[in-house]
């Protein structure tokens, strides 16, 4: 039923080993998170949709949102390594190494080796502290601090649960999207069923090597979910938070998606970046929410927005408009 | 596709192509009760004198549970024999001969000859599409919680053993090949229209409530539509009522007002007014309950194991259909409270937190009123917005230790601002650990009684260690606006006056 699948969108769903095309709510859901993930500036998006059920869409929208997220940034190595030098010695840090695998360990320092710089650190074994090894400048971008309060791990991890999916869904390296953290988009919602819809292992992506089968947590990289110490792109605010908590480094998070009207009742004046707000359409509290919804839009300076990705498919109602700040 | 995300993609693909049409029955003796109402409705225009307002409770409940319920009218069940006694006992003291009278004489005589009547217009509605569906995919959704037992025995007692939806919970069934809705389409969620759950969606109604009309999304302007074609199988006849004036509408305000007057009379004068949103509960129960962001109800959900967690919910995402935990008896509702107190070492840190209450609520006159003191303590740098709330002897501390900071400052107990704080984390742990001891204790009650029983009478109530008196209610309806209230009158429930919700 979905064998032909359009060249655009490299995500696609499991039809047992092959992969069909993903349905046309689920990518322009995938677009418009993309799409909402560049939108910085002077204006901030918030749009609202419904649909005849909830399943997948805010997640989908997050993985637009780490994709789109991850194209527009550019890596400034000389600056990195400037960063790294400048952290106290036995800072946790973590690097990608040429198995593709993630490593941790602790910063020495830096020295300077035939002329050249270098990063100087050690890896934590499961024997205890390993050989002190040295990285020129030039190939520093792949490691990373670790974050606050995490810890060095033993041995080494693998970077996604299916790398092969991972890179091709994101359309980049793979250290490039697991290597390093950066929160770029919030789940606001209930956190059992989030877990749920972003550990399905129902979509599908193909590479040279074949067709892949994985699941959205590879490229939505949700803390939450994710082991200690691997790097995340996005996090998850159980719905029932009355506040953004304090360990979320807003700076970077390019679009929240409420996940349901409860989150949205809660947190909206709180969450950063861009805003959308998936509502079920049988939701009981949806038509309150709604109202919320449009009274912001009274009480705010706005200006109408058209999004690139072009009107909803059947079934799904959109809204978006753009506040001016 | 695997499973999740077909189901997702079949409701996407339900939502564009799902057929969704109504067909109607005939029940000319149902249209004369409605028109009595409507005539008594638009002579007294909302204030009737007491005999005329319980007469058109009456007339307003048997037309709601005929055109409701799919059973035999002289079902006991429908409880409509219960209604013409007492009807038939107001109408001979009317003593005039208005044509108002009159049309109330003719539906008394309509209702008393459809309690000696077998007939089941609407029921025999739903088993002629049935029979034409294939039945191990099909499903029957109703209107009102009344009779659902009875409506499910009587399908199977005709051989037709399909599962039977509340309104409220078809969003959460799987999709069906047939569903059929008992009612007009206005008495169910919008979303059976434009999110159909099924590839065929029936309602049954009488032909008198007209033809549908069309259908709208949630959000006015969007960039695409939801509304969908609804096809009539019927011409309505001359005799039309409106789907709205039958459903159960009560006077929100009228009912607000009156429990907060009586509420008063047994208050201080000085017990303040606060800002609460009234719920209905089953059994004609009635309770009012704060919506702010720190106020928090029980709330009893089944999980997808079928097991029943009790949680904590903000009372603003309760709604209908919802199970709420209130106190019973008498007693006060903060059980929490007296729990913490009692049982986990609270009380002898009370003193301490009637001392910043006592504190704040002096700096607050002294500042020249509300509003003054949200002033001056946004200046401080608290987030003077929750002030109301922590005026409230319910409340225990700030989220932000800093308010706190800033709320002794501004009330003159700076110095004491770190023990009390102390103290109040312990009343905090000891609230938390309360909550804890009487969830689990309130879970193995439920467990204990069977969530299918609560969910079938719509009330239980149960004893438990150390809170007394408990009772879990089933959430029948929300005012869409909140009242001023005493504040001893929230989470307390209360008996509503009779027919004011009239299922």
């Amino acid at each position: 039923m979905f064998l032909s699948r359009g060249a655009a969108e490299p995500l696609g769903v499991a039809e047992g080993a092959m992969i069909g095309t993903l349905p046309d709510w689920a990518a322009w859901v995938v677009r418009v998170g993309e799409e909402l993930s560049r939108v910085r500036g002077e204006y901030r998006v918030w749009m609202a949709i419904t649909a005849p059920t909830r399943l997948f869409l805010a997640c989908l929208a997050a993985a637009g949102a780490v994709r789109g997220a991850i194209h527009a940034e550019h890596q400034d190595q000389a600056g990195h390594f400037a960063s790294l030098a400048g952290l106290p010695p036995d800072t946790p840090i973590t690097w990608v190494g040429t198995d593709g695998m993630l490593r941790s360990g602790y910063l020495l320092g830096t020295e300077v080796d035939h002329g050249v710089d270098c990063l100087v650190y050690r890896q934590r074994t499961y024997a205890g502290i390993g050989p002190t090894t040295k990285r020129l400048r030039t190939h520093c971008e792949l490691i990373q601090p670790m974050d606050p309060g995490a810890e060095p791990f033993a041995g080494r991890r693998p970077l996604a649960l299916c790398p092969a999916f991972a890179r091709a869904v994101a359309g980049v390296p793979l250290e490039q999207l697991a290597g390093r953290s950066r929160l770029t988009s919030l789940l606001v919602g209930e956190a059992t069923t989030l877990e749920i819809d972003l550990r399905a292992s129902v979509f599908a992506a193909e590479d040279a090597t074949g067709t892949h089968v994985g699941c959205l947590l590879d490229v939505v990289r949700a803390r939450r979910f994710l082991h200690a110490g691997a790097h995340f792109r996005s996090d998850i605010i159980p719905s029932v938070s009355t506040d953004v908590p304090d360990d979320i480094d807003a700076a970077h998070v390019a679009l929240t998606v409420f996940d349901g009207p409860q989150g949205f009742l809660r947190l909206r004046d709180a969450a950063p970046g861009n805003l959308l707000f998936v509502i079920d359409r049988w939701s009981p509290s949806s038509a309150e929410a709604v109202g919320e919804f449009l009274r912001e839009r009274a009480v705010r300076s706005t200006e109408d927005v058209e999004l690139e990705a072009g009107p909803p498919p059947a079934g799904i109602e959109a809204i978006a408009w753009a506040e001016v700040s | 596709m695997l499973e999740g995300m077909s189901t997702a993609h079949e409701l996407f693909t339900l939502a564009e192509v799902g057929e969704v049409y109504v067909e109607a029955a005939s029940c000319p003796r149902v249209y004369q009760i409605v028109r009595a109402r409507r005539r008594l409705r638009t002579t007294f225009r909302g204030e009737p004198p007491a005999v005329w307002a319980r007469i058109e409770g009456i007339l307003a409940a048997a037309a709601w549970r005929l055109s409701t319920i799919p059973l035999p009218h002289n079902t006991p069940a429908i409880g409509l024999q219960p209604l013409e006694n007492e009807i038939a006992l107001l109408v001979p003291g009317l003593f005039d001969s208005s044509e108002l009278t009159a049309e109330v004489a003719t539906a008394q005589e309509a209702l008393a000859a459809l309690c000696d009547s077998g007939e089941n217009p609407l029921g025999d509605l739903v088993l002629a599409i049935l029979g034409t569906a294939i039945a191990a995919r099909s499903a029957v959704g109703l209107a009102t919680r009344l009779a659902l037992g009875p409506v499910e025995d009587w399908l199977k007692s005709v051989g037709m053993e399909v599962p039977i939806l509340l309104r409220d919970r078809i969003g959460s069934a799987p999709p069906f090949e047939t569903l059929v809705l008992v009612g007009s389409p206005r008495w169910f969620p919008a979303a059976a229209l434009t999110a159909p759950r099924a590839d065929s969606t029936c309602f049954v109604q009488f032909d008198w409530l007209g033809s549908p009309r069309p259908t709208e999304g949630l959000l006015p302007g969007a960039s695409a539509g939801v509304a969908r074609p609804m096809r009539a199988t019927f011409s309505a006849g001359a005799h039309t009522a409106e789907p709205d004036e039958l459903s159960p509408a009560p006077n929100w305000e009228a009912i607000s007002a009156r429990a907060a007057a009586t509420a008063r009379v047994r208050t201080s004068a000085a017990e303040p007014d606060v800002e609460a949103r009234l719920l209905v509960l089953a059994g004609e129960y009635g309770v009012f309950v704060e919506e702010g962001d720190e106020s928090d109800l029980m709330v009893a959900v089944a999980a997808p194991d079928g097991s029943i967690e009790i949680a904590r919910r903000s009372a603003r995402t309760v709604v209908p259909g919802d199970f709420v935990v209130l106190r019973s008896g008498g007693s006060a509702p903060d059980y929490i409270r007296q729990l913490a107190d009692e049982r986990f070492g609270a009380a002898r840190y009370r003193a301490h937190q009637r001392r910043w209450k006592d504190a704040l609520r002096a700096a607050t006159a002294g500042a020249g009123g509300f509003s003054a003191a949200q002033r001056e303590l946004k200046r401080r740098g608290a987030r003077a917005a929750n002030l109301r709330y922590w005026l409230r002897d319910a409340s225990i501390r700030t989220r932000d230790p800093s308010d706190f900071r800033a709320i002794c400052e501004f009330s003159g107990i700076a110095s004491e601002a770190g023990t009390i704080w102390t103290a109040m984390e312990h009343i905090f742990g000891a609230h938390i650990e309360a909550g804890f001891f009487i969830r689990q204790r309130l879970e193995e009650a439920v467990e204990r009684i069977g969530f299918g029983e609560i969910e079938r009478s719509g009330r239980s109530d149960f004893e438990i260690e150390g809170c007394g008196s408990m009772s879990i209610y089933r959430v029948d309806g929300r005012s869409p606006a909140t009242a001023r209230v005493p504040e001893d009158l929230l989470k307390h429930p209360f008996q509503l006056e009779a027919g004011v919700w009239h299922e």
